[in-house]
């Protein structure tokens, strides 16, 4: 009872120590990751750089690939950068593996001791030192819990049942491999489970083989895992985690079956090379792991090319991803503010281009080639947010007052375009079912036509922004309240003869329109603002 | 369809669309009105026959005040049938362009 509760509360220390560990480390660097991430895919070398450190901090290769997609969907990276980030992340998570593998209790104790004043000092109170503190402590606990299950599964190393148990085992590779799968499924980390194999390896516990074993089914399971992440993905993020799935289950395959050959035929090759190398058992499960993440890269390298065209081919970019990415913006723009500035418009220009497209589902004129909202909707939201990525990224690197100011200035625009998107997607909502009533259609197409022409027109005032287009369209957006008042009272007056369902959709319709006009207006003040400064003067025609 | 006629009262052109204004038919109407912008041009817009008007349509009105603005000239509509009118006060037409019942309150407003 004693070494269960022992290795549960090891355990509990040691899952607590990652977490803290992995989060702080997140939250660090998290701010900062999109940024580094988009320098990084420049170059090889700083990918696999990328790769390695961001597998490092974060410990799951899942999370990182969901990072990754969330680029590549936005189109600041492609999937043939995105997949060499993938192979060293996996690399990248050995570096707790490797760390756990020496004995450093005497540099953990003191560790935990310099947490332990820094905590007293109340640094952790301190937002600039609050994630260092909480990452120190995390690495300590872990270490701990490693301590922990070391000390209460050591008189293990003595017992008969444990001891059969284990040999038994050794028969097939199967059940211990299985066990590193399943508990690998459920922990969402291989790392985390050939640390803690490691450590049954370091008391006696578990012998080689059947560490090596679960240490095979971990990494097999890292690979299943992002299979798994698949049906809520489509495009190019289904594309990544495929590529993760197919990269362990063929480096886990062909280091399996070179065991196997190894076992049945006595050639020496992996276990003969670890028993010359004569590692300790817990270093030499550090040392097998880092060696299937090598073996997975070896073995897809020769295929890394057809393999990209038929991931390609099985899940191609989605409408979203595609119309979703930026198409001026970039990365290079950024050394130099103006340039940057007039890309970021650019984008700007084409989103507000695309809302009268908006309404194309509830007119009879859009045809057979109307835009699919959803699309729109979510390619737009995947734009401003690239974009307002882009401009936080202008600030922080130029601090003229004028550079803040227009940045300030282009991201109320945005926020303003996307206010005018999510207003229009329920508005074609509220429309869709008002419009079943017979005798409330024309009053609809009113609307629609209306809402329609003021959206050509904002398109065409930010194009030109001439002082003569600003002020025509402020005069045609002025408040509509009273008048949608009067609509609302004019269906109430209808009594009977509408259904409550019906009803409300035209009122919340009327009380979109009424917002869409007012958010067009502020539109319109924001564009008289930066023909002020001067920044767009077009003035007259 | 749409059918335009045009007469001219004095120095007023009246141009009369009648039919459907909408992406298709827009486009004429657009250059029917082209060449009369000039000078100062005073010009009515009879839409007493019009049965249907789309963005496109509202557009081309919208463009052809702006340019009489910008001449100096003037521009009245009239005859607007009430779902027309309707569209017209969503639109928020009625408070920049104006408006007349009909054409003959159109070429005396213009003549006054």
């Amino acid at each position: 009872m004693k070494i269960l509760i022992t290795v549960f509360a090891g355990l509990g220390l040691f899952f607590i120590g990652v977490r803290l560990f992995s989060n702080n480390l997140k939250q660090m660097s998290g701010p900062r990751m999109r940024a580094m991430v988009s320098r990084a895919v420049g170059s090889q070398r700083s990918a696999s750089v990328l790769g390695l450190l961001t597998g490092a901090v974060m410990q799951n290769v899942n999370a990182v690939i969901l990072v990754l997609s969330s680029l590549v969907s936005a189109g600041v990276m492609d999937t043939r950068k995105a997949i060499p980030v993938i192979n060293w992340a996996n690399l990248g998570t050995s570096l707790l593996v490797l760390i756990a593998s020496f004995s450093i209790d005497m540099a953990v104790l003191t560790l935990i001791g310099l947490t332990g004043v820094l905590y007293y000092r109340n640094l952790d109170q301190q937002p600039r030192y609050r994630h260092l503190v909480g990452a120190m402590l995390g690495i300590g606990l872990l270490f701990l819990g490693i301590d922990l299950i070391k000390e209460g599964t050591a008189p293990l190393k003595y017992d008969k049942w444990m001891h059969e148990t284990v040999a038994s085992w050794a028969t097939s590779m199967l059940p211990s491999m299985l066990m590193g799968f399943v508990v690998t499924l459920v922990v969402q980390s291989s790392s985390t489970i050939t640390i803690i194999a490691m450590t049954l390896a370091a008391v006696g516990v578990l012998d080689m083989q059947n560490g090596l074993n679960i240490v095979l089914g971990a990494i097999f399971a890292t690979g299943v895992t992002a299979w798994l992440l698949g049906p809520n993905l489509s495009g190019s993020p289904r594309q990544l985690v495929l590529y993760q799935f197919v990269l362990k289950t063929s480096g886990v395959l062909a280091t399996f079956l070179l065991l196997q050959v190894e076992s049945l035929t006595g050639l020496p090759m992996i276990r003969a090379a670890f028993d010359a190398l004569g590692l300790s058992p817990q270093l030499s499960l550090a040392v097998f792991y880092i060696f299937v993440q090598v073996m997975c890269d070896l073995v897809i390298h020769p295929f890394h090319h057809p393999l990209e065209h038929w991931l390609h081919h099985v899940y191609p970019p989605t409408d979203v991803e595609v119309m979703g990415k930026p198409r001026f913006i970039n990365e290079q723009s950024l050394d130099e503010p103006e340039s940057a500035l007039v890309l970021a418009d650019m984008e700007n220009h084409r989103l507000v281009g695309q809302l009268p497209a908006f309404l194309d589902p509830l007119r009879e004129e859009a045809g057979e080639a109307r835009a699919d909202v959803a699309v729109l909707h979510a390619a737009g939201r995947s734009v401003a947010t690239e974009c307002g990525h882009f401009l936080t990224r202008i600030a922080d690197q130029h601090h003229s007052r004028d550079v803040l100011e227009r940045t300030i200035l282009l991201r109320q625009r945005m926020e303003l375009v996307t206010a005018l998107q999510d207003t229009l997607v329920d508005f074609n909502a509220a429309i869709a079912v008002a419009a079943r009533e017979e005798s409330l259609r024309q009053l609809l197409h009113n609307l629609v036509e209306s809402l329609h022409m003021m959206l050509d027109t904002l398109a065409e005032t930010e194009q030109s922004a001439s002082a003569a287009d600003i002020e025509l369209l402020s005069s045609l957006t002025y408040d509509r309240s009273d008048l949608m008042d009067g609509i609302r009272r004019r269906c109430l007056g209808l009594g009977g003869q509408i259904d409550r369902s019906t009803q409300e959709s035209l009122f919340s319709a009327t009380s979109l329109f009424e917002r869409a006009v007012w958010l067009i207006h502020r539109y319109v003040l924001l564009i008289e603002r930066q023909d002020g400064d001067g920044t767009a003067a077009n003035q007259g025609e | 369809m749409m059918d335009i006629k045009q007469t001219l009262h004095h120095d007023t052109l009246v141009i009369e669309p009648s039919g459907r204004l909408d992406s298709v038919t827009s486009p004429s109407l657009d250059q029917y009105i082209a060449p009369s912008l000039t000078g100062k041009p005073r010009l009515v817009l009879d839409l007493g026959g019009l049965d249907y008007i789309s963005s496109a349509g509202l557009r081309v009105l919208l463009g052809a005040a702006k340019k009489v603005k910008q001449l100096g000239g003037r521009l009245i509509l009239c005859g607007l049938r009430p779902h027309i009118r309707e569209v017209f006060e969503i639109s928020g037409f009625l408070s920049i362009l104006e408006i007349q019942p009909d054409r003959a309150e159109a070429l005396a407003c213009m003549s006054a």
